[in-house]
């Protein structure tokens, strides 16, 4: 266990550097649970991106070779504090923090302490077993291992080899660093999910906490905890839940920087953003549509600012295009192509037979809307407020987050209607609960806005 | 103390509440008392929906398989995951393949969960599609054309080593 809390040590040195030293804090404010939260995330991506340079370079993933990273920014961090000491100032809260919580505070985060150990207790003691975990990420992970890095021709290996080698390969590299620690170990490796799942509520917690007061915040993020889908992904390793978590923190940051005009925020929501993609194919979508809803940004700003607006474009285009192209080069290089969505087969008549299975994934959708086993009612609860509230709806920064919303599910749509693999019954039985799983985050935030009120602080 | 976001008042929703549009207080505290109703209840269901299904077994037997996995070692946690018998012939084929061999699954429905278990607990032996050095038979002990019994594991399976 004291490996694995070196290895998540590790990570969190890298992303503190960056929102010590890179970001600073005189420039942008942050609570203790955001810095903690938020090192995690960036922490995670820096190893991934580490990692991947190291193949492209020919270096090895040794011991050495990994911790060599975060020893040299402690080194830098501390160096920063101790020639400054005044700088330690950095490390103190924001405005005086209330420690008194109210009894309703206090159940909600006791609800939510619960649900992270119950959590705990169902993963601690199983290896990892579930199906796309031993097919796919933890065999990466296991292979990386072997083999000290990517070995050659792993992209173009046969799915009788590993499922899907031209799927994004954050997850297996992040366990892959993990196993620098610890070995490969695969029953500790699943508290990895766990961990994400904390820092997720953290980073959302903290994104709603800047604009509401802190009994909305702990109940927004209670909700979000006890659905069963968002735990139950917290028990097992996919990659879905880490998706979710950066879609909704990103589209977080993007909703602050609208409401702000904060660059730093913009910039955060671009490195989660490209960060994404290194997670799932669908990240894909949700750039797109964050990318259509900036531009409207963009075009609807008025003359002073739309100069300032389309710097700002510029700033989140370039960041995700740094961060993803790497990627995007690897994967047209070994021309991996993704067997379900294969554009030669997609002919007018397999989009027709899509188009008549349509009734078939709405039938499927309303099963889960419906299904309290894995959402509780909160899809019920979702769709009754979007209702309630829909004369609000496109209004003031609402307007981005829906639009958001919107173009995302549209894209899905098109994906589903784009299937050639398998018929859409198979495409869509075997997806929809997790595909709604990466809307979660987002769908209770923009419910949160809508029904939040007095909640509100003036930002 | 109200905690109902839905009673409060929303700023971008001033005028909409009424359906007349007047802003009577007494129609006002009222509408809000009904919110405040209907928060508390749907909370109410959400909070027992929550610990329903968070205490309810998931699987059968899960407490039950959840105390074994806490009470014994890291074998048996990988025989209790997998299921006995394929642990079992896992063990087995490690045990006989040499290191740096590839194999074929024969036996598994495609895609299925034993065999991804299977090819998960066999590696380093890598799993091919074609032309493997050795084939792994589960479930019973066909004659395979262009490779030769190897190893037997009684009403299990087999491994059949390339001609």
């Amino acid at each position: 266990m004291m490996k694995f809390i070196s290895a998540l040590l590790s990570l969190e040195i890298i992303g503190a550097f960056f929102l010590l030293i890179v970001i600073r804090r005189d420039r942008y404010k942050f609570s203790l649970t955001e810095f903690l939260s938020l090192s995690f995330l960036l922490g995670a991506s820096c190893s991934v991106f580490q990692l991947f340079l190291y193949d492209l370079a020919g270096i090895d993933f040794s011991f050495q070779n990994v911790v060599i990273m975060p020893v040299f920014l402690l080194i830098l961090i501390l160096a920063r504090y101790a020639s400054r000491p005044e700088r330690s100032r950095d490390f103190l809260p924001i405005d005086s923090v209330d420690l008194k919580f109210s009894k309703i505070e206090k159940w909600l985060l006791l609800g939510i302490i619960i649900q992270l150990c119950w959590t705990i207790f169902l993963v601690l003691p199983i290896p990892v077993h579930s199906h796309d975990a031993v097919a796919n990420y933890a065999l990466k992970a296991k292979i990386f291992y072997t083999y000290n890095g990517i070995p050659s021709g792993f992209f173009g290996l046969s799915e009788a080899t590993v499922a899907h080698p031209d799927y994004p390969l954050f997850l297996p590299l992040l366990m892959r660093w993990i196993y620098s620690f610890t070995g490969p170990n695969d029953l500790i490796i699943n508290m990895i999910m766990p961990v994400i799942y904390l820092t997720f509520l953290g980073l959302f917690y903290s994104q709603i906490k800047r604009i509401a007061n802190r009994m909305y915040a702990l109940l927004t993020v209670f909700l979000l905890a006890t659905i069963p889908q968002v735990y139950d992904y917290a028990t097992i390793v996919h990659a879905d839940l880490l998706l979710t978590a950066f879609i909704t923190c990103a589209t977080g940051y993007f909703l602050l920087y609208v409401r702000t005009g904060n660059r730093i925020q913009l910039d955060i929501c671009a490195l989660l953003l490209g960060s994404s993609l290194w997670i799932k194919n669908e990240a894909i979508v949700f750039t797109g549509a964050l990318i259509t809803v900036f531009c409207i940004l963009v075009l609807r700003a008025g003359r002073s600012h739309k100069k300032r607006k389309f710097v700002d474009l510029t700033i989140l285009l370039t960041i995700i295009a740094v961060i993803a192209i790497p990627w995007f080069i690897t994967k047209f290089h070994y021309a991996s192509a993704n067997s379900d969505m294969n554009i030669g087969d997609l002919t007018p008549e397999r989009i027709w037979q899509n188009i008549r299975d349509i009734p078939i994934l709405l039938n499927l959708f309303q099963q889960e809307v419906f299904g309290p086993k894995k959402w509780n009612i909160f899809w019920v609860l979702f769709f009754f407020v979007i209702i309630w509230k829909r004369k609000i709806l496109w209004k003031d920064d609402l307007f981005h987050i829906t639009l958001f919303l919107m173009l995302a599910v549209a894209g899905y749509f098109a994906g589903y209607m784009a299937t050639t693999g398998n018929n859409l019954f198979f495409y869509v039985n075997t997806t929809i609960s997790r595909f709604m799983l990466h809307f979660t985050g987002v769908c209770m935030m923009l419910m949160m806005l809508l029904c939040g009120g007095d909640a509100f602080k003036k930002v | 103390m109200r905690i109902s976001p839905w009673t409060m008042d929303h700023g971008l929703n001033r005028n909409v509440g009424h359906p007349l549009g007047c802003q009577s207080n007494s129609y006002g505290d009222q509408i809000n008392m009904n919110k405040d109703k209907i928060f508390r209840l749907v909370f109410g269901l959400w909070i027992f929906l929550w610990l329903f299904f968070l205490i309810r077994e998931d699987k059968p037997d899960q407490y039950k398989s959840l105390k074994y996995l806490y009470t014994h070692d890291y074998a048996d946690k990988v025989r209790r995951v997998m299921g006995g018998e394929l642990y079992e012939f896992g063990v087995f084929c490690k045990k006989n393949i040499p290191q740096g061999s590839t194999y074929e699954l024969s036996g598994f429905k495609k895609f299925s969960i034993n065999e991804m278990r299977m090819r998960y607990f066999l590696w380093p032996l890598v799993s091919v599609s074609e032309d493997a050095d050795f084939k792994i038979v589960y479930g019973s002990s066909k004659k395979i054309p262009g490779y030769k019994e190897y190893k037997l594991l009684s009403g299990t399976g087999g491994l059949y080593a390339k001609e």
